[in-house]
This record gives C-alpha cells, sequence and structure tokens, in this order.
C-alpha cells in the first residue's frame, strides 16, 4: 500500500514512542518478521532515522501493515492498534480504487481515500504537461473558497503514485494547528518526505535572514537534481497571515530556483498571485478554478460509468439528472461543490454500492 | 479548503456531542497521543472508539529536532470548539490535561479563553501571531477575541516602522539643517531653527500646493537613506493626531520597476493601507488591481522561454491613468481633501545610472500623480544631482560630511567616549560617516592600537587602509588570503573558491567540502562581505571599487591571473550569471568588446548593470550600449558606431514598448550614419507600421533587409514577421510566389522557431485577397459585376494565389512539425488559427493542434448554433462506423430526445459557450473525428475568428 506524509508520520511516532531503543526495535522486527534491521539502518544514525528507513523498507515490500501489526503484538500500545485500524481501512480502498483505475493516471475519477475528483479538465491537462519531462515547473490554482482546490491534492497524490520515479512532498497548512512555520522547518518537512537528508546546522541556523531562505531553497532544488527523482512540492494553506515573512522568501527563491532543476515540480494551491516574483510568470502557469458545471458533471458519470464497464448504457445521463437536480440550487454558494460531491458520493454508492466501495 | 470527507466528519460532529479525546484535544495546540486524558467518563469501548477517531483525525508534524509533533486537524478543532460554544464548558476541557504543552501559542489560547489575554496594541509581533490563530479556532465562539483584520493591520503597521527604525539604529547624529529642509518641504512639522520656520512660513504664503521633488544627493556611505528614514519616523508620528501618511520605496528592490512606476504605486498602496485601517481594504483593492493589470500584461509575453525579454511589458496610458484617478480619489477619501503623501524614494542612482529616459519616465509619473495627489512630497535620495540639460524640474540638496559635533556624537554613540580619543580619531579619518564607521570598527579589533591612520588621507583612501585594518582581523588565515584579492570577483561562492581563487591566493582546497567551509567562514565576516541575491557572496560596493584599484596598481599579475582563471571557470557554462561573469573579466583584462560580443546571450544585462568604473573605457561604452545604461555624452562621442546604434536601439524600443513611435524614430534620427546591418532599420519600421505609415514602413524594411544581406547576415526573423504582417495588413500581393520562396528561406533559417508560424500565417491572409475570393451567394450583385469586369486580370493572380497557398499551406504543416510542442501549447490562439489555415488539406496535424489547444469558449460563442450542424454530422458518421448508436451523446451524459439533430439542438440550446467547448475538447480527445467533419470544424473555425475580427473584438 502507498502511505500518504501523514500516515507515515503517524507510524513513525508510534514506533518511536513503542519502541525508544534501536535494540528493542531491533529485537521485534527479528522475532516478528524475521527481518534484520542493519540491513536497513545502522545503529549509528538517530532512532528517528531508523525508523523512517525501515517504513521505507516495509513501504518497498508492501509490508506495512504487518509491521504495524507487529510492532502491536509485541507492546500492546492504543496508538499502535488505532493506526493500525486506519491503515485497514485505507488498505481496502486504495484497494476498491483500482476498479475504476483509468488508462490515463491523470483522467482518474475516484481518487484517493475513494474521493470523486469531478472534471477538472484544465487542471488534469496541467498535471500531465507538468508530468512531461520538459513540462512547466511551476503551478498556482486559485479560486474562490469552497471549489476545491485543497481537493486537488488527492488527484495529485493519486497521480504521482502511479507514475515512476515520482516523489510528493505536501504541507497542507489549512489542517496545523501551528502556522508559524519557518523555512527551516517546512525543508524539514519536506526533506522527510523526499527523503532528504539536510546536512547539520543548514536547518537550525539562527538568522532567518534572506541569506538563509535562499540557502535553504537552494539545497533543496539541488538535492532534486541530485536525487534523479521527479520530486513534487504541493503548498496549500499558506496565505493565512500568519505564516512568517521569511517563509514566503523561501517559497518565492524556490520558485526563482525551480528553473534551475529538471526535477522539481512546484504546485501552489490557493497562493496569492501577488507573491509570485514578476519574472517568474511567463514561466509558469496558472490555473483559475470554476465552479463545476452541468457539463463537467454529465461527462464526469459518463467517465464513471465507462470505466466500471457500463458505458453506453442509459444508466449515466439518469444519475446525472438525479444528481443535478439536487444540487443546482445551490449553484454560485460556497457549499455547491461540497454538496454535488456529496450527492455523487451518494449515487455512486447506490449504484455500486458493493464493490465498488464508494 | 476541505475535502468531502472532511466536511461529512465535521457534519456528523455537529449532530453529535463531540467525543471525548476531540474535545480534549481540542484545547491543546499540540498533544501527546500516549499520555492525553479524554473529557469526562464513557464505556471502555466508547473511549477506544474515540481514541481511534482522535488518530484518525489528528496532524503529525515535525520540531526542529526532528521530533514527532501531534495535533488535531484546524477544521475539526474549529467544529469541536463551535460545538462546545461555552467559554466555561471550554475551559473545563482544559482540565483533563493539567500536564500540557505550555508553548507561547498555547498560553495565548488560554489567555483568550480565560478573558485575560493582552490588548492588541500591547501585543508584540510574536505574541501578535499567535492571536491570529488563536482566532481561528475562537473567532466568533466566545467573546473578546480580535478581527484578523485588526491584528494584520498592527503587523503590517509594526513590519513598515521595522526596517525604518533598522535603518535609524541608535546612531542617528547631528543632521539638523537637512531635517529641516525635509520638515519645510513637507510643511507639517515646524522646522527646528527660527529661520528656517520663518522660510516655511513665507514658502507657503507664495508656493500653491504642488511641490517638485526633493533630491537629496551626495557620494554613497554619507547616510542619505538614514536620513530619509528619521524623517519618515518624525513624520510618522502624531502630530495633532494625524499622522503623514508616507511610503518609503528603495529602488534597490527587484520588484520596484523605473521603467514601469505602476509597481511603484502599487507598493505604495499597500504600505498606506497598514496606514489607514478603515481604508484598509480599498487600498489593498487598489494595489491589487494594479498588480493583476501588471501581471495580466506580463502574462502575454508569448514565448515561454529563459531568454524572453520581460523588460518590454508596460500598461496602456487609459489604464495608467484609470488606476492612477482611482488611487486619488481613495487617498483624498482617506486622508481627506489636501493632506500631503510623503513619498520617499531611495538608491535613486540606480535609475540615474542606467537611463535617463527612465528618470523621466519617473518624472513624468510623479507629475500625472501630483494632479491626483497635489501634496504629494517626494523626497528622492540620488548619489549625484539631476542632469540640468534635461530641464526636469526639483529641488536639490547636497548632503555631506557630518559636522564636528556630529561626529563627535556618531562615535560616542558607539561607546568611544574618551574626548581625546574621538577627536584624534575625527582628524585622522574625517567626518565621513563610512569612514567613522569603519574607524569604530578598526577600534573595535584593536582597542590597544594608537594610530588609526598615519595622517589626514583623501577620504577614499582613508576608507581603503580601514578597510585593509579590518581584512587584517579575519581569524582564518586561509578565509584572510582569500577576501582581499577575492574582491576581483564580483560573486564568490564555494566553486569559485575552489577552481578560481585558491592557487592564486596560495592556500590548499582539495575537496568541495573544504570550499564551502571556507565559504562559510568568510560570510561571517559581516563588515567585509554581504550577501547576493543568489546566495554566493560580494563585497561592499563602494569599497570593492576602492580595493580593485589598489590592487590593479599593487599586484597586477595576481590580479589578472584570477580573471583569467574567472573567463576559464565561467567560459563553458551557459546560464546568464555565468555569461556575464565571463564578459565581464574578459573585459576587464582588456579583451576587445567586438571578440566579446559573440558571447553575448539574452538575460545577461540584468547581471551587468553599471556604473563599471573599475573597467576600461571602451568596455564602459561597450556595456552602456547594450545595457541602456547612461554615460556622460562625452564617453558617448568616444563610442564606436555598433555601440551607438546599440544604445539608440534600446532607448528607441523603450518608447515603441511605452507605445510612443514618434519617440522612437526621433531617437532613431538621431544616428545618422549606420552599419550595415543596423537595428535601427527594424525599429524604425516598426514605429512606422504603429503610426499606419506602411509605405515607410515597408521602405524601411528592405532598407534594413539589403542592409543584412550586404552584411553577409540572415535577415532577423522579426524584420520577416514584420514584413509578413505588412502583407497582411496591404493585402497586396504582386508576386505570391516570391513570398512562398522566401517563407521557404525564412523556414530553413530558423527552423523550429514558432515565429515562423505566425509569419505562415500571415502570408496566407495576404493571399486573400478579393480578386482571389471567389463570388459567393453573399456577394451583391453589383460586386459581382465589377468582379466579372475585372476578371481576366484577376483570374490569373487568383490562379497563382491557389498555386501559392497550396505550396504554402505544405511548407506551413512542415514548420508546425519542427516547432516544439510546448511553444505550440503555450499560444493556443495561434494553434486555433493554424487548425482553421490546414484543416482541410492536413486533417492528422490538424486534429494534434486543436487537441492541444482546445477550441477555446470565446471561439465557440460566435459559432454556437452552426454546431448542432457538426455535432449531428460528426453523431451520424461515428454511429454508423460502430453500429451503435448515440455513441457522441452518450459520452458526453446526454439524455437521448429524439433525432440526434434535435438532442445536440437541445443541448445547445440552454449553454454556455464555456461548456459546450468543454464538452468538444472532451469529445476531441476521446473519440476519433472523421476528415471531413474535421474539414467541417476547421471552417466553422475560420467563420467564428472572422466574426470575431468583424465584431471588432480583439484577442
Amino acid at each position: 500500500m502507498s502511505l500518504s506524509s501523514n500516515e507515515r508520520a503517524k507510524i513513525d511516532s508510534a514506533l518511536r514512542l513503542a519502541f525508544p531503543d534501536y535494540d528493542d526495535l531491533a529485537r521485534m522486527l527479528k522475532f516478528k518478521l524475521d527481518w534484520n534491521l542493519q540491513e536497513f539502518a545502522s545503529a549509528r544514525l538517530t532512532l528517528g532515522t531508523v525508523v523512517l528507513k525501515l517504513i521505507e523498507a516495509a513501504e518497498a515490500r508492501d509490508r506495512v501493515l504487518d509491521l504495524v501489526a507487529a510492532a502491536y503484538e509485541t507492546v500492546s500500545s492504543n496508538l499502535l492498534r488505532a493506526i493500525y485500524e486506519q491503515l485497514k481501512e485505507t488498505a481496502a480502498k486504495q484497494k476498491a480504487i483500482e476498479a475504476y483505475a483509468p488508462g490515463d493516471c491523470c483522467d482518474a475519477c475516484i481518487v484517493h481515500q475513494l474521493r470523486p475528483f469531478i472534471n477538472r479538465r484544465e487542471f488534469r491537462r496541467n498535471l500531465s504537461r507538468m508530468n512531461q519531462e520538459n513540462g512547466p515547473r511551476v503551478l498556482s490554482v486559485n479560486g474562490t473558497s469552497g471549489l476545491g482546490k485543497s481537493h486537488s491534492l488527492h488527484l495529485i497524490s493519486y497521480v504521482l503514485t502511479r507514475t515512476d520515479n515520482s516523489r510528493l512532498g505536501e504541507i497542507n497548512l489549512n489542517i496545523t494547528a501551528e502556522k508559524r512555520i519557518d523555512p527551516g522547518s517546512l525543508v524539514r518537512l519536506l526533506s522527510r518526505q523526499f527523503k532528504f537528508e539536510p546536512k547539520d546546522g543548514l536547518l537550525k541556523q539562527a538568522a532567518q535572514d534572506a541569506w538563509w531562505t535562499f540557502e535553504l531553497a537552494n539545497w533543496l532544488v539541488t538535492e532534486t537534481v541530485d536525487s534523479k527523482t521527479n520530486c513534487w512540492i504541493v503548498l496549500d494553506g499558506f496565505e493565512h497571515p500568519a505564516v512568517p515573512d521569511a517563509t514566503h522568501e523561501f517559497i518565492k527563491h524556490l520558485l526563482q530556483l525551480s528553473v534551475k532543476s529538471v526535477r522539481l515540480r512546484v504546485i501552489l494551491l490557493d497562493f496569492s498571485d501577488d507573491r509570485i516574483p514578476s519574472e517568474m510568470i511567463p514561466y509558469m502557469l496558472f490555473e483559475k478554478l470554476t465552479e463545476i458545471t452541468e457539463t463537467e458533471l454529465r461527462q464526469f458519470i459518463s467517465d464513471v460509468f465507462a470505466q466500471r464497464g457500463h458505458a453506453g448504457g442509459d444508466d449515466a445521463p439518469k444519475v446525472a439528472d438525479k444528481i443535478w437536480n439536487k444540487v443546482k440550487h445551490l449553484q454560485g454558494k460556497p457549499e455547491f461543490t461540497r454538496k454535488l460531491t456529496e450527492a455523487v458520493l451518494e449515487e455512486l454508492k447506490h449504484k455500486f454500492g458493493d464493490g465498488g466501495g464508494v | 479548503m476541505r475535502s468531502p470527507r472532511d466536511d461529512r466528519d465535521t457534519e456528523h460532529m455537529a449532530r453529535q456531542k463531540p467525543s471525548p479525546f476531540l474535545m480534549a484535544a481540542a484545547v491543546l495546540t499540540i498533544f501527546d497521543p500516549e499520555e492525553i486524558r479524554p473529557v469526562g467518563q464513557l464505556s471502555e469501548a466508547q473511549l477506544k472508539e474515540s481514541f481511534q477517531e482522535l488518530i484518525a483525525k489528528s496532524v503529525v508534524n515535525y520540531d526542529r529536532d526532528a521530533n514527532p509533533i501531534w495535533s488535531l486537524r484546524g477544521d475539526v478543532r474549529r467544529h469541536v470548539l463551535e460545538r462546545l460554544k461555552d467559554r466555561k464548558v471550554i475551559m473545563s476541557c482544559l482540565r483533563a490535561n493539567p500536564r500540557r504543552y505550555r508553548n507561547s501559542l498555547q498560553k495565548m489560547l488560554e489567555r483568550y479563553l480565560a478573558g485575560q489575554a493582552p490588548p492588541v496594541s500591547e501585543q508584540n509581533s510574536y505574541q501578535l501571531s499567535d492571536t491570529l490563530q488563536v482566532i481561528d479556532w475562537l473567532g466568533g465562539i466566545i467573546p473578546g477575541v480580535p478581527k484578523t483584520e485588526e491584528i494584520q493591520q498592527r503587523m503590517e503597521r509594526e513590519a513598515l516602522i521595522a526596517t525604518l527604525r533598522y535603518l535609524v539604529d541608535d546612531h542617528f547624529r547631528g543632521r539638523t539643517e537637512k531635517l529641516d529642509t525635509i520638515r519645510r518641504y513637507v510643511g507639517v512639522l515646524k522646522p527646528a531653527s527660527l529661520a528656517s520656520g520663518l522660510a516655511k512660513h513665507l514658502r507657503n504664503l507664495f508656493k500653491g500646493d504642488m511641490r517638485p521633488p526633493l533630491l537629496i544627493y551626495g557620494p554613497g556611505g554619507i547616510g542619505k537613506s538614514t536620513l530619509l528614514a528619521k524623517s519618515i519616523l518624525e513624520h510618522s508620528v502624531d502630530v495633532q493626531g494625524e499622522p503623514t501618511p508616507f511610503a518609503y520605496l528603495d529602488l534597490d528592490r527587484p520588484s520596484l520597476l523605473a521603467r514601469e512606476p505602476l509597481t511603484l504605486l502599487a507598493e505604495v498602496a499597500k504600505q498606506l493601507a497598514a496606514q489607514f485601517p478603515s481604508n484598509r481594504t480599498n487600498f489593498l483593492a487598489t494595489s491589487n488591481s494594479i498588480l493583476k493589470e501588471l501581471t495580466r500584461v506580463a502574462r502575454a509575453i508569448p514565448q515561454m522561454t529563459p531568454t524572453a525579454d520581460l523588460n518590454q511589458w508596460r500598461v496602456n496610458d487609459i489604464v495608467r491613468n484609470n488606476l492612477l484617478d482611482e488611487f486619488g480619489s481613495l487617498l483624498s477619501s482617506a486622508a481627506g481633501m489636501g493632506k500631503p503623501l510623503l513619498l520617499v524614494i531611495d538608491t535613486f542612482e540606480r535609475l540615474q545610472f542606467r537611463s535617463h529616459d527612465h528618470v523621466e519616465n519617473l518624472w513624468d509619473f510623479l507629475k500625472a500623480l501630483q494632479v491626483r495627489v497635489p501634496k504629494l512630497r517626494t523626497v528622492i535620495a540620488g548619489r549625484a544631482p539631476l542632469d540640468p540639460q534635461r530641464g526636469l524640474d526639483a529641488e536639490q540638496d547636497r548632503l555631506d560630511e557630518f559636522d564636528f559635533p556630529a561626529a563627535l556624537s556618531y562615535l560616542k554613540s558607539y561607546g568611544i567616549g574618551e574626548q581625546t580619543k574621538m577627536v584624534r580619531v575625527i582628524e585622522q579619518v574625517g567626518r565621513n560617516p563610512l569612514s567613522l564607521r569603519l574607524a569604530v570598527e578598526v577600534i573595535k579589533a584593536e582597542p590597544e592600537g594608537s594610530e588609526l591612520i598615519p595622517a589626514r588621507l583623501n577620504e577614499n583612501l582613508v576608507q581603503g587602509i580601514l578597510y585593509r585594518r579590518i581584512l587584517r582581523h579575519i581569524k582564518d588565515e586561509d578565509v584572510r588570503k582569500l577576501a582581499h584579492p577575492g574582491l576581483i570577483l564580483r560573486r564568490i561562492d564555494a566553486g569559485l573558491i575552489q577552481h578560481v581563487l585558491a592557487a592564486p591566493c596560495g592556500i590548499d582546497v582539495l575537496d568541495e567540502e573544504r570550499a564551502q567551509e571556507l565559504f562559510r567562514k568568510l560570510r561571517s565576516e559581516v563588515s567585509v562581505v554581504g550577501p547576493s541575491a543568489d546566495g554566493s557572496l560580494s563585497h561592499r560596493p563602494e569599497l570593492r571599487l576602492l580595493m580593485l584599484k589598489l590592487l590593479w596598481t599593487d599586484e597586477p599579475a595576481r590580479t589578472e591571473d584570477i580573471q583569467r582563471r574567472a573567463i576559464e571557470f565561467y567560459k563553458d557554462r551557459e546560464d546568464p550569471v555565468s555569461r556575464a561573469e565571463e564578459i565581464y573579466h574578459r573585459l576587464a583584462i582588456g579583451e576587445d568588446p567586438k571578440t566579446v560580443s559573440p558571447r553575448w546571450i539574452p538575460g545577461v544585462e540584468q547581471y551587468l548593470v553599471g556604473p563599471w568604473d573599475e573597467l576600461p573605457a571602451r568596455a564602459q561604452i561597450y556595456l552602456a550600449s547594450r545595457t541602456n545604461f547612461e554615460l556622460d555624452e562625452k564617453a558617448w562621442k568616444r563610442a564606436d558606431l555598433e555601440s551607438g546604434e546599440r544604445r539608440a536601439a534600446r532607448r528607441a524600443e523603450d518608447f515603441l514598448a511605452r507605445g510612443v513611435p514618434e519617440r522612437a524614430l526621433s531617437v532613431t534620427r538621431e544616428i545618422k550614419k549606420r552599419s550595415p546591418a543596423s537595428p535601427l532599420g527594424e525599429i524604425e519600421a516598426r514605429a512606422f507600421f504603429a503610426l499606419g505609415d506602411f509605405e515607410k514602413a515597408r521602405r524601411s524594411i528592405r532598407d534594413a533587409s539589403i542592409g543584412y544581406s550586404r552584411d553577409g547576415k540572415a535577415i532577423p526573423i522579426d524584420i520577416l514577421l514584420l514584413d509578413s504582417d505588412l502583407d497582411q495588413k496591404i493585402r497586396l500581393v504582386e508576386s505570391p510566389e516570391a513570398k512562398v520562396r522566401s517563407f521557404r528561406e525564412a523556414a530553413r533559417h530558423y527552423k523550429g522557431d514558432v515565429r515562423l508560424l505566425k509569419m505562415g500565417l500571415n502570408v496566407l491572409a495576404s493571399f486573400d485577397t478579393e480578386a482571389s475570393r471567389p463570388p459567393t451567394a453573399e456577394t451583391s450583385s453589383r460586386e459581382l459585376t465589377r468582379l466579372k469586369l475585372k476578371l481576366s486580370p484577376a483570374e490569373t493572380l487568383a490562379r497563382s494565389l491557389d498555386g501559392a497557398r497550396q505550396e504554402l499551406l505544405i511548407e506551413l504543416a512542415e514548420c508546425i512539425r519542427n516547432t516544439k510542442p510546448e511553444s505550440l501549447e503555450a499560444d493556443p490562439e495561434l494553434s486555433r488559427c493554424l487548425f482553421a489555415e490546414i484543416g482541410s488539406a492536413n486533417p492528422t496535424l490538424a486534429l494534434d493542434l486543436i487537441k492541444k489547444s482546445g477550441m477555446g469558449s470565446e471561439l465557440v460563442s460566435y459559432v454556437l448554433p452552426d454546431l448542432v450542424q457538426l455535432l449531428t454530422l460528426w453523431e451520424t458518421k461515428l454511429s454508423a462506423q460502430t453500429s451503435s448508436a448515440g455513441t457522441l451523446s452518450n459520452l458526453a451524459g446526454l439524455s437521448r430526445s429524439g433525432s440526434y439533430r434535435q438532442t445536440w439542438s437541445n443541448y445547445l440550446g440552454d449553454r454556455r459557450s464555456d461548456e459546450v467547448a468543454q464538452l468538444l475538447d472532451q469529445l476531441l480527445e476521446r473519440r476519433e473525428m472523421p476528415a471531413d467533419v474535421l474539414s467541417q470544424l476547421s471552417e466553422l473555425v475560420k467563420t467564428a475568428l472572422r466574426r470575431r475580427k468583424r465584431f471588432g473584438i480583439v484577442s
């Protein structure tokens, strides 16, 4: 199964709390899974790094669930149990999503956590362009509140898990408690997701001046080149007024330096155009989301039916009619997209309730 | 923004009481998942379920030491608190976890919960940002939580003032007279001296509201920025309850483009937003609308290549005047009619040294602004007075070194308290603030040292000697060795330390790691070097220039060695920064600009901004001509022909971009003698074209083309494109075959260039003469008779045009294949025009084009009713091919209603054009379009383009 960055971090935290010692962890792995921890990470590394490498290894072997189960069997922790339950649910959903997998992953209708992703043709097209080797490096997605900008992350994540040699580093400040994320913390979070190892001192510099922010951005961009992996950064919620200026400065440097790395892609969700350096504008893609139209809904339903092998039937238009009639009175209101998505979920559940898993 | 799942979660919670663990986590900024205790008692099973919910609805981040930190998802927290609602109930949740993390955010949350938060006006900036986050959770739920806008306003104003306070610091001394000059000029504060006060009174009696800018000039390091900051600060405090609105603009900031002063206005509006809380939204809206316009114009640059000239965009005058009007009326409604606005522009020399035209441009803008804000008071700081020949209106005042008491007081502020010592320092180094600052550093480093410098010397020499003394105190020997000759380089990074500086400086740098270490150490020598925008290091410019002269005199061989190594280091690199450095060092060692010229690439200009006093004179002229930098007229008289032409070309280009072709022509006319491949011919042609004088434009193109041919050079594609623009405009084609030949030749030379496609379209359009068009049903009988009468000569031309058109379509198709897909994707309008032309001749290629560009809702809107026929035909053909009815309408998710025609007619009847365009794009991507339908679609696009043109809408 593929893990989101948040799921990975939760496992990391739970394992570190349950096994604060390298030897304890090694013993558990040996007894329960017959794994030799030395093969993944040496005892000289910090516990954080050891656990991170262990999770990576488990992901590569598709044994994440086994790892968490083994840990829970050894240390009876409520946290490990809760995470195990959550992962089981995610794994089931991931399986169910495969029933909808289209030929081109950018065309997916049902994405992570079984969320419908209704049309957004322009966004899909932009994503596809960015996925090309010499494609544009930066995309800024804007639009009024409630249109599903943050939801875009689910398609991005879906596409990247199905694209070779790609990694996703995403930070969504809309859901975190602390919005004052300084450039060092931002790079730390991205580095963990990209599996980069920042040099000592780089992230802890006291003077958070423009110089340091440049250095951080430069380091990150250089790492993306050296990693020979396509690294996608998705930043959401960075318009919160508590976000420090230094962090915006860092993002600006990142955008300016993005032209230097063929490996880096940056997607800014709900990021003010004013913050984008004017010299970058010609090299960027800008997309303004608009409300989903009836045509888009109809195509979406038709696609879902086609992906489920129901193409050509008369059901799709009827289902589309039903959904549209439920929500059309909400057009132009902030809750429209949410209600539409709910109606879609409900109808699809009704239609494919069994194997579809929606 | 929330996902549907999040919303289901929160709605579910809204119906029920939040679960015990969620209630506990909602009042904790962060929690330990193993320590957190639930609120209230429930059965074990319920608690288990609640804990599971908490883990599912939490996010994990990492602290500075890479330890995981748990917190409740922001949207979930908000909904839990909304549900709890009551302050007491929320407070009681805190009691469940007496042992909790008490970071500053947690403390602020609890203070607001307890109703004990400090007033906003007393909060420091960190507390303010804590409050901002608490507002997200508690705002509108419990009373006493401030509004986000209130906090933002406070933070913005704090940030504005902080910059100025930083400039002034604790060591500002003297300058009483200059402060009085500014007070008099602004007319709000009373000048400190009686004479000044009287002068102000008299001046006010005789002068109206409008005043030209006040320019304070003086050499670098004399304290201009500090004086301006001090002046703003004293005007920014309340005087009779009303602080003077101000804006501080440092032209060193790359976002402030003097060639487009609206960038300045956007910043002014933004700064005023922080000063007028009740009009904050309006000022921000004005700033945003300016930025949006700038962004819109910048985005219109068609080429998405790293070499695109970003300097050519400019907002048109009508929009500019509207934005100025909007700003003027907003300011007068916010501050009251007739209130002054103190506008301070720093680092004006950036502009002075770059271009007279930019200075004039700024002056024009300030004049236009003053019309809207009569009491605009603009104080400008620059290094030199204005050129009197340019006739720019300004009050000017020179800023000199400190007077003696101010110099004494300045030294005293740094703790050099002993009177005799201070006097001795002043005797030795003079009263220049920079010299004194350097002297303070030397004294700090050498507390026991007696002599600063041997005797009173020239100011520059004083600074040079002091600088060397500072260099001596660099602790690390290798860094010291690097620092001094290192300043030969304009930028230093680890790579340059390793490959360029190490050997001539006599230090061993065996690997990159050591180079990085030295770089880091050098970087910490803040009195010697400072950071550059690209992360490299550079020496303080005025000191670098000084030391460079000394180095060339003392160590010419070593200096040249470093320059040559730098050239070697940079020469194989392609990026503009490296190329600019290579060019700089080549010119510095005296290479002939003609041999350096081939190394020039677009984009290096911004890294070769003058002045270049350290370079040989001919190098300065060469760079000035290529970068639109101004030298004095004497220097220009020594310039060679090409340099003079390049300078004129850049100036004229700028006038063209500003929409004043007449002025562009007056600049080019100054250059009488021309080189064969002079760039001025093309510019003149464009100016004539813009003025509508097509005949002269054509003549200029011909002359320029002949010039290039004589010089053995290919005619630049921009000239060819302009020529085809003319053809299209005039629609008078004498020899279609020659046009095709010319296009073929261009295609050979400029293979893959997207401009070829535009040229091809222009030529095709020029073939569309009246004579070549067959009579149609719409042709009136009178026109028909006229055409019949002309038939004989026209027939020949029509035949010739037809043949040429076919040939050109073949060539054009080849050009499309040779063009990079991303260039076409970047310009969908071009792709649509190409599709319209080649749709019938080359269906495969055409389909590819329209798939990439999409139909575009605007074009669809012109042919909406015509699409019924096309979609019906397509559906009929497809259904016949696949033996499956309604293939297209099923794909579109449409309920069939009668015939195909009826179904599509119903659909198109009540749909917006953007929806239809979306659908067409989708269908084109997913279903095959037979060649005849495609041909019909291309005709439809052609019709749409024609209709759009007829209605006068310009895309």
